[in-house]
């Protein structure tokens, strides 16, 4: 075989393998929700104006996401270990127009269910029921004060 | 090469065939609005703000004065119009182009012309009337006069009024003038002429602009853009946070063959196509590493990139000429593919798209064919130029120049509703809703939304002392997307009136509109992921 083809062969046979086993590498972190981040104005808005890194009902808030296409608002929470090494503790509060969902939701306003998840890592030890239902009446009084009329 | 093949390469006729090619793509696009966003239309602005405020525009340096002096005798036409002159305009660039390869002595001058005609972001550039476009074009004129007509000191004038249109190409200027600095007095291409020519406009036009501001200093005072941005969330919304992918999406909308750039072995190329590809390096560097370092006030949008198509193009097309021939630069291509392969393996596997992964694997393929034997050889460039021409649908997208895609939902929801508008003032930050609204028979907008940087923009790169930040608050009350309504009047403008806001979101709309006075007043009607339509009627209560 010509020597000067093997390079732009192997070039070729690499890319074609890469472009194969592309998207199979390891999900980053909650891929099924929108990325957090600071949020839109919307979010913000319909939320008092929560930001990145304020506290809420015990937590800390890692980033706001949406609403989107479905009209869904997450809100990324974090919490600090209270034992050294471990590793911090997440969830995600997300607020979904009302019926859009199926599942009978643990905290409602005139707009939106409200439902947690994505609890990282499993089973934390400081995270227990009261925490996760104090944190979604938090976000049930901001949106309560905050959110528009719904549309007519 | 076949016969055909070469004639295509050589005809001159060809580049022709190509303008007529851009035109088929971009009239249609113009007249449609499928480009149509702020930026193009600002362009417009200016222009016929320079028919109504003359001296406050032409020295106001955010204005480009040049080009609107230039587009002011036919912004009466309309902005379709004006976004249809783009694209007439820019398909010069390609004979163009072809010229300056066929005087710098490459064996297929027309493939430097089919490059740019390939290139995603130029397509789009041109109906989307960005001044990117008019920058781009100006540049292969200024090539054209200095390289074929033999004018270095006309074209070095022009680069320097280009300047004023778009302030990065100081970064290609500068280059040019280092280039000046070591080339021999009376060399045969007469750089150090251009760079010598290039300040002249700048300067008389500085020289005039400090009798109107009384003020010698006053481009420094009053600069085309910030220095830096505005202290709002937006920038890094938009930009420097995006990733790898969004940058390696953007240069391949640039140009979908710039995976073998860096395969170019420099002393291998000729000293124009050495000076070109130095340019292109230096050039896209700093247009990504100047805002890092808080030189400029780029965003990351990928248009910023267009200004050095010209000199990629006839770079690449110089390295690429051989192929037929079964000639490559070797082991520097297959490095640099290499080295694409691998970020774009990173990229892929981060969730970023498989695009500079496909864009490697046509090119390796196509080096493959080069040397695999003359017949071969022969389809390897023409395959790779179809690739592009295949891609182009993926990667116009890219460009992030298309209507925004909201726009037509709430045109149906409006047309829908005719209800909705009477008697209400309609308020709106999207800038393009006016025209298309207008186009649709609709109202227009009655006011156009600032947000507080854009205020703060135009506050600060204006002169009070004379009188200019007036007029140009004027101008723009008459010739902007709609009469603008300052975040400072809107309570004492809106309240006790009847309002619907048409509303794009953004990070800064709290800053116009605090939620806290508004948002329980408001009742929502449409929303997208990215815009919404709400009524404001004072005589209902807050929510609770």
């Amino acid at each position: 075989m010509n020597r000067r083809l093997l390079a732009p062969a192997l070039v070729l046979a690499l890319a074609l393998a890469s472009l194969l086993t592309a998207g199979t590498g390891e999900a980053p972190d909650r891929a099924d929700l929108p990325a957090p981040g600071p949020g839109s104005a919307r979010a913000r808005a319909l939320l008092g104006g929560l930001a990145v890194g304020d506290p809420f009902a015990g937590f800390e808030v890692e980033g706001l996401a949406g609403p989107g296409e479905d009209g869904a608002l997450y809100l990324h929470l974090i919490r600090s270990p209270t034992a050294s090494g471990a590793p911090p503790t997440k969830i995600v509060l997300s607020a979904v127009p009302r019926g859009l969902l199926p599942h009978n939701p643990p905290a409602q306003t005139d707009r939106y269910d409200l439902y947690f998840g994505h609890v990282r890592p499993e089973n934390p030890e400081d995270l227990d029921g009261d925490a996760i239902r104090e944190a979604l009446e938090a976000l049930a009084a901001r949106l309560r004060a905050h959110e528009p009329r719904a549309a007519p | 090469m076949p016969r055909g093949l070469q004639r295509l390469a050589t005809d001159p006729r060809v580049p022709w065939l190509l303008a007529l090619l851009a035109l088929a793509f971009g009239v249609p696009a113009a007249l449609g609005d499928h480009y149509l966003g702020d930026e193009g239309l600002l362009s417009w602005c200016f222009a016929a703000m320079l028919r109504e405020e003359p001296l406050a525009v032409f020295f106001w340096l955010k204005s480009r004065p040049p080009l609107a002096l230039l587009q002011a005798p036919f912004a009466e036409l309309g902005a379709r119009a004006h976004a249809v002159m783009h694209v007439l305009l820019g398909a010069f660039a390609l004979p163009m182009l072809a010229a300056v390869a066929r005087a710098a002595g490459q064996r297929s001058p027309n493939l430097a012309p089919t490059l740019l005609l390939l290139s995603p972001l130029w397509l789009a550039c041109g109906p989307a009337a960005v001044s990117n476009s008019d920058a781009l074009t100006g540049l292969v004129l200024v090539l054209y006069l200095w390289r074929v007509r033999g004018r270095p000191a006309v074209a070095g004038a022009l680069l320097g009024a280009l300047i004023l249109i778009r302030a990065e190409l100081v970064i290609v200027a500068v280059g040019l003038a280092l280039v000046a600095l070591v080339a021999k007095r009376g060399s045969p291409d007469r750089a150090r002429s251009l760079a010598l020519a290039a300040p002249l406009l700048p300067a008389l036009y500085a020289l005039a602009g400090a009798l109107y501001h009384r003020d010698l200093l006053w481009p420094l005072r009053y600069p085309p853009a910030l220095a830096a941005p505005p202290a709002v969330g937006l920038f890094h919304a938009h930009g420097y946070a995006a990733g790898l992918g969004d940058a390696a999406l953007a240069l391949l909308a640039l140009c979908p063959f710039i995976v073998l750039f860096p395969g170019l072995r420099a002393s291998r190329l000729p000293p124009f196509e050495r000076l070109a590809a130095l340019l292109v390096l230096l050039y896209l560097l700093a247009i990504r590493g100047l805002p890092a370092l808080g030189l400029f006030n780029f965003d990351s949008s990928p248009r910023y990139l267009l200004p050095c198509l010209p000199l990629l193009a006839l770079a690449l097309a110089r390295g690429l000429e051989g192929w037929p021939q079964g000639q490559d630069h070797g082991r520097t291509t297959t490095l640099a593919l290499a080295a694409a392969l691998l970020t774009g393996h990173h990229i892929a596997q981060s969730g970023g798209g498989p695009a500079l992964l496909l864009a490697v694997a046509a090119a390796a393929l196509a080096l493959l064919l080069v040397r695999a034997g003359p017949r071969l050889a022969r389809l390897a460039l023409p395959g790779l130029l179809l690739c592009a021409a295949l891609a182009l649908p993926a990667l116009l997208p890219a460009t992030r120049l298309q209507l925004r895609p909201e726009i037509r939902p709430i045109e149906a929801y409006l047309l829908a509703t005719p209800e909705l508008q009477s008697d209400r003032l309609i308020v709106t930050n999207i800038a393009v809703l006016g025209l298309r609204l207008a186009r649709r028979g609709l109202r227009p907008p009655d006011s156009f939304l600032l947000h507080l940087d854009q205020v703060h923009e135009i506050d600060a790169l204006t002169a009070a002392a004379n009188g200019q930040r007036r007029a140009i608050w004027s101008a723009l009350q008459r010739r902007f997307y709609a009469p603008p309504l300052r975040p400072a009047d809107v309570d004492r403008q809106l309240r006790g009136r009847r309002v619907l806001f048409i509303l794009a979101d953004d990070p800064r709309l709290p800053g116009a509109l605090p939620p806290a006075r508004w948002w329980p007043r408001l009742t929502e009607r449409w929303s997208s992921g990215s815009a919404f339509i709400a009524t404001y009627d004072p005589q209902q209560p807050p929510s609770p």
